[in-house]
């Protein structure tokens, strides 16, 4: 299933390849280049619709970068991003290289904003049906219910990575 | 003494992230270079302390002098009158001139200051040059910076008893990448380390982010969110920003600002006064250059005393037979200037509209900066922000200086006992960044009030069937045609294999980090490929120097759309 994940645009940053090693053999340690933003920020640029997501290769949803439950509040979502900025952001801590603040921060600025929220929370949870069939197999299911999902469309492609 | 600090003077250097190799980190200091008035301040171990000069002064005025051999600057020199300054062998308002070519129209109302600004208007940087001797001596912003931040820096290092190298630096926000590394360059001049950049309104919002951390523990809790609007208002440039801060944490949600100030009010109050000014001074002689500073004084006096009086009496004796005898009263003052300060509503309305904050919402007015006693400023910004009040906790001058010196120890990684350094900001991109595609259209990757750090990625393709090359144009601004946004600079991806137009992926990648370094990485992918077809380019921007205007241009005419971009579309990928 991971095959399908990916227009080359994405694969080509996410294995080893000759980029990453020239950039970070150029780079110093603080400029180096987290892969997983680079399939991120592919994603979002070509807004791909591939509808398939490999479960493998989910690292973590984004209520799980800020540390929350998918119930967090918007205030428990602000003191989170804010407290977890000052840990990672260049300016407090000496070793991240702010790839960790981008991926905080553009965690926050989805689930900070009410509309952004619902369609995240939506893909998530037919994410979520997707394994859930797949475990069960066709077993079951209504053909009604199964019909829904033969086209399930990704609204939000930031959980893929 | 000047030319003797001076260290090698390279842009790639300025920014580069070397540390300190001394076993004690170096507490960066904030530097506030104003159009007018420069100040510096540092972290004491326990609070912000401006410094002071030798004649106890802690704003001191942005000026060189240069005389016979040695130039000297406005940090410790006596002015024996204000004319001094206005003789021709002063420059000052190098804030307004740095990293500004000759076809700009500030470099062009410059021309009205006592030192000579010479233009070309073909696009490059303008002829300046101070008067010594007689003669009109040729010098750059550059090096008048610098020769001023040498003597701030031997201030600094005899007051604070070590080696000053980092500076937390405030800049406007309307200040292009260009033009800042023109300022990295005088600092590097200066042998100064420029370790963050700040437009000046975020600085402030630091401060007040500190103060209100500071409130929070004396009242127990309420450590809500508070949105606060910042006006920024000297004598070269206006900024505003909105910011929301809570905990200590201060996060710019907008940023706006424009090259107005005290100085353009000055100069039309002065062509108010005498309507035929341009004329009369052209020729720069001595006694034009003396009618220039004998109208300024007196301008600029009764412009501070119109902050305090409905009218003001003018009487000066212009020496070539012109006399000005005229009471202006504060109505005409704000008639006169009147664009200037629609521009300064317009600005507020379009940073509150970017930060999609209702003024409803906002928990502080801010207002800072040589211009806030002007009552039609202050009663603007409380207009706008339909406000009574505006917040009085913070000093209007020293505001910007002081949020810096706490950005020097806290990117510093000093860390205060009693938390008075908890504190971060979480700075915004003030324009978009993009590249020249489709056409001649400027297509933003990153846009402006973006968090920083940040990283972005657009894919484009070619325009041709079988285009084996195309040009990456990077620009700044907020402009639609590409023309009219800063270009930072230029690069070729070559070796893309043949293919129908449309199908090669040039994948563009744009990377600012916390010390506001943008990068720009790019390669091509053959679709169905794993891998890049030639190694990908690194290109640190800006990488033009004078002249961008032309380059656009030059490109233009070599290579008409031979070597152009499209954003490539979503459906063409599969």
């Amino acid at each position: 299933m991971a095959g399908t994940l990916a227009a080359p645009t994405l694969l080509h940053f996410s294995g080893d390849n000759q980029l990453l090693h020239a950039a970070k053999s150029i780079s110093s340690s603080t400029t180096s280049l987290p892969r997983r933003r680079f399939c991120a920020t592919a994603l979002h640029a070509v807004a791909d619709p591939t509808p398939v997501m490999a479960e493998s290769r989910r690292p973590a949803s984004l209520y799980e970068v800020l540390g929350l439950s998918k119930n967090a509040s918007s205030v428990e979502i602000k003191s989170a991003y804010r407290s977890l900025a000052k840990m990672h952001h260049p300016d407090s801590s000496e070793s991240t290289d702010g790839g960790d603040f981008i991926r905080i921060h553009k965690a926050y600025t989805t689930l900070s904003d009410p509309s952004a929220r619902a369609l995240y929370d939506l893909s998530l949870r037919a994410a979520a049906k997707m394994r859930d069939r797949r475990r069960f197999e066709y077993a079951a299911a209504p053909a009604s219910y199964q019909k829904g999902y033969c086209t399930p469309r990704r609204w939000e492609t930031d959980q893929c990575w | 003494m000047a030319e003797q600090a001076y260290t090698v003077a390279s842009d790639s250097e300025t920014t580069a992230e070397e540390k300190s190799s001394s076993p004690f980190p170096e507490i960066a200091i904030g530097v506030d270079i104003g159009t007018s008035q420069c100040s510096v301040a540092f972290w004491n171990g326990s609070q912000v302390e401006l410094l002071k000069n030798t004649r106890n002064q802690k704003m001191m005025r942005s000026y060189v002098t240069f005389k016979d051999e040695t130039p000297t600057g406005g940090v410790n020199n006596q002015l024996s009158h204000e004319y001094e300054v206005l003789s021709g062998a002063a420059i000052f308002n190098m804030k307004r001139l740095i990293g500004r070519v000759d076809t700009d129209p500030v470099v062009h109302a410059s021309k009205n200051l006592p030192f000579l600004v010479q233009t070309l208007d073909i696009g490059v940087r303008p002829f300046i040059a101070a008067l010594v001797n007689h003669m009109w001596r040729s010098t750059t912003p550059e090096e008048v910076l610098a020769i001023f931040l040498v003597e701030l820096r031997a201030m600094a290092e005899v007051q604070l008893k070590r080696p000053v190298r980092n500076i937390v630096l405030t800049i406007p926000v309307s200040f292009s990448r260009f033009q800042i590394t023109r300022i990295e360059r005088a600092c590097a001049m200066a042998g100064l380390h420029v370790l963050r950049l700040m437009p000046e309104p975020t600085a402030v919002a630091l401060l007040y982010a500190q103060e209100q951390q500071v409130n929070v523990h004396e009242n127990m809790g309420s450590g809500s969110e508070k949105i606060a609007l910042i006006f920024n208002m000297g004598a070269g440039y206006t900024d505003v920003a909105v910011t929301a801060t809570a905990g200590g944490v201060s996060q710019i949600k907008a940023l706006a600002g424009a090259t107005i100030g005290g100085e353009d009010l000055l100069q039309n109050l002065m062509h108010h006064l005498l309507p035929d000014f341009d004329s009369l001074i052209s020729s720069r002689g001595i006694n034009e250059i003396k009618i220039m500073g004998l109208l300024r004084v007196a301008t600029q006096d009764a412009i501070h005393k119109l902050s305090y009086e409905e009218n003001v009496q003018i009487d000066v004796d212009l020496g070539n037979g012109t006399k000005i005898c005229k009471v202006v009263d504060r109505t005409e003052f704000e008639e006169v200037n009147r664009a200037i300060f629609e521009h300064c509503e317009k600005l507020v309305i379009q940073c509150l509209n970017d930060a999609k904050v209702e003024v409803g919402n906002l928990n502080d007015v801010i207002l800072v900066g040589g211009c806030s006693n002007i009552p039609k400023v202050t009663n603007l910004v409380k207009g706008v922000c339909k406000r009574q009040e505006l917040y009085d906790g913070i000093n209007t001058l020293e505001a910007a200086v002081c949020g810096a010196a706490l950005e020097g120890a806290v990117a510093s990684g000093i860390s205060d006992p009693f938390g008075s350094l908890d504190l971060l900001t979480i700075q915004a991109t003030p324009l978009n960044i993009g590249v020249r595609a489709d056409g001649n259209c400027f297509v933003p990757i990153i846009l402006k009030n973006t968090a920083m750090p940040v990283r972005k990625e657009l894919v484009f393709t070619t325009v041709h069937d079988n285009q084996p090359e195309a040009l990456i144009v990077v620009y700044e601004g907020d402009e639609k045609v590409v023309e009219k946004n800063h270009m930072l600079g230029y690069f070729k991806i070559t070796g893309i294999p043949p293919a129908p137009k449309g199908n090669p992926e040039i994948t563009v990648c744009m990377d600012i980090d916390a010390s506001n370094v943008l990068r720009v990485l790019a390669g091509v992918v053959m679709p169905g490929a794993q891998t890049p077809v030639n190694p990908f380019m690194e290109v640190r921007m800006p990488t033009v120097d004078d002249g961008h205007g032309w380059c656009g241009e030059a490109l233009l005419r070599t290579y008409q759309t031979n070597l152009d971009v499209t954003v490539l579309q979503k459906n063409k990928l599969h």
